[in-house]
């Protein structure tokens, strides 16, 4: 029983990010792409997130807001354009 | 000279080296964005905001008793702090020291060291390597010590291709000597090819020419120096090692070093850097 309830609530996390993905508009699209390149790509090698498990990628996330001190709308538009790449099996090399 | 008295002079300056070393240790123990070349600059900047500790410890060994410099050694320790003002433009400040060390007929044995000032660097990322072809930075740094001061402009391209990356300094320095009489000209090239191993270590080859012409009359020497980097970068601290020994040089001058193929005059034999950078 406890593990049907786990499953529905990651199912229903899933759920509540590729709907918050959605929401990302042609011009947040364009931000993101932008954001991604100075703040990510510029200082290191793009890591493509379709290649991490969701806990593994939140944890890179939360490490690289502190190191590219991302401010907090920053790391909000960065986070569900990427965790949509990744949810989705997305490459979005910057490339 | 009795050797005691030879002993107390090179202690003094040997402690204050020692104990900027330490502070230099102590600081890594604290808490970056990772070089991977110590002495060639890479085009990236930092962000909008961070801010970062260096600390350089530079040795340049051997010169030549024909030039009457037997075991020349010369130590140059600098202090960086570091901020990201915008995500393209970034600028340092510097502490500069320096201890150096020679067996000479005419002076006996001599170890100085001094302080040579402040420098203010500031750097501009023009193209960013992650949208463009070739990244590209503008490098503008100024020292003042008092009795001398230099100006130094870098152009700085790089790229990433994979766990492979490359980055080209071209330099031109202007240094003004021997309370600001004497002008100097150095012309330089440095270039770094590094490989990643993973996420934490990168090894390189760096490349470095170095010509001088003082008062920008006739060159005075040219010296090329190749050898290898090793770095390693932690979540915020990171460090890289250099060693490079010279591989062709030039007396222009004719100092009599006694080489035909390395210039001991003006040049040394090996560089090695350590550089340490911690995040705050």
């Amino acid at each position: 029983m406890r593990a049907v309830a786990v499953c529905f609530l990651f199912s229903m996390l899933a759920a509540s990010r590729l709907a918050a993905a959605e929401k990302l508009s042609a011009n947040d699209l364009a931000a993101a792409r932008k954001l991604s390149a100075v703040k990510c790509a510029k200082c290191h090698k793009f890591y493509e997130p379709a290649d991490y498990s969701q806990a593994g990628w939140a944890d890179w996330m939360e490490r690289m807001r502190r190191k590219a001190k991302l401010k907090p709308e920053q790391f909000d538009l960065l986070s569900r354009y990427l965790e949509d790449a990744r949810a989705n099996g997305k490459r979005v090399g910057t490339k | 000279m009795s050797h005691s008295s030879y002993q107390k002079r090179i202690d003094r300056p040997a402690g204050i080296t020692l104990a900027m070393v330490i502070i230099g240790l102590l600081a890594v123990c604290a808490g970056a964005t990772g070089r991977r070349f110590t002495f060639t600059y890479e085009p990236e900047t930092m962000p909008q905001g961070a801010k970062e500790f260096e600390q350089w410890i530079t040795l340049r060994t051997q010169r030549t008793k024909n030039v009457d410099q037997e075991n020349y050694n010369q130590w140059d320790f600098r202090e960086e702090f570091e901020y990201g003002v915008t995500d393209n433009y970034q600028v340092a400040l510097y502490l500069n020291g320096r201890s150096t060390s020679y067996r000479s007929k005419v002076e006996g044995d001599v170890s100085d060291f001094s302080f040579e000032g402040f420098s203010l660097e500031n750097i501009y990322n023009v193209l960013n390597p992650a949208t463009k072809p070739v990244g590209l930075s503008l490098y503008l740094e100024g020292t003042y010590s008092g009795e001398e001061a230099e100006i130094e402009q870098k152009l700085i391209f790089g790229q990433r291709h994979g766990d492979w990356k490359w980055a080209l300094n071209l330099t031109h320095a202007t240094e003004w000597e021997d309370n600001l009489h004497e002008v100097e000209g150095e012309l330089e090239a440095t270039l770094g090819v590094g490989r990643d191993l993973g996420k934490r270590w990168c090894v390189a080859l760096e490349l470095r020419s170095i010509t001088k012409i003082p008062n920008y009359e006739e060159f005075e020497t040219t010296a090329l120096y190749l050898g290898p980097t090793v770095s390693y970068r932690q979540d915020n601290w990171w460090a890289g090692l250099s060693i490079l020994p010279q591989v062709w040089g030039r007396d222009w001058d004719h100092s009599g070093d006694g080489y035909d193929n390395l210039d001991l005059a003006h040049n040394e034999r090996v560089h090695i850097r350590l550089l340490f950078g911690i995040d705050f």
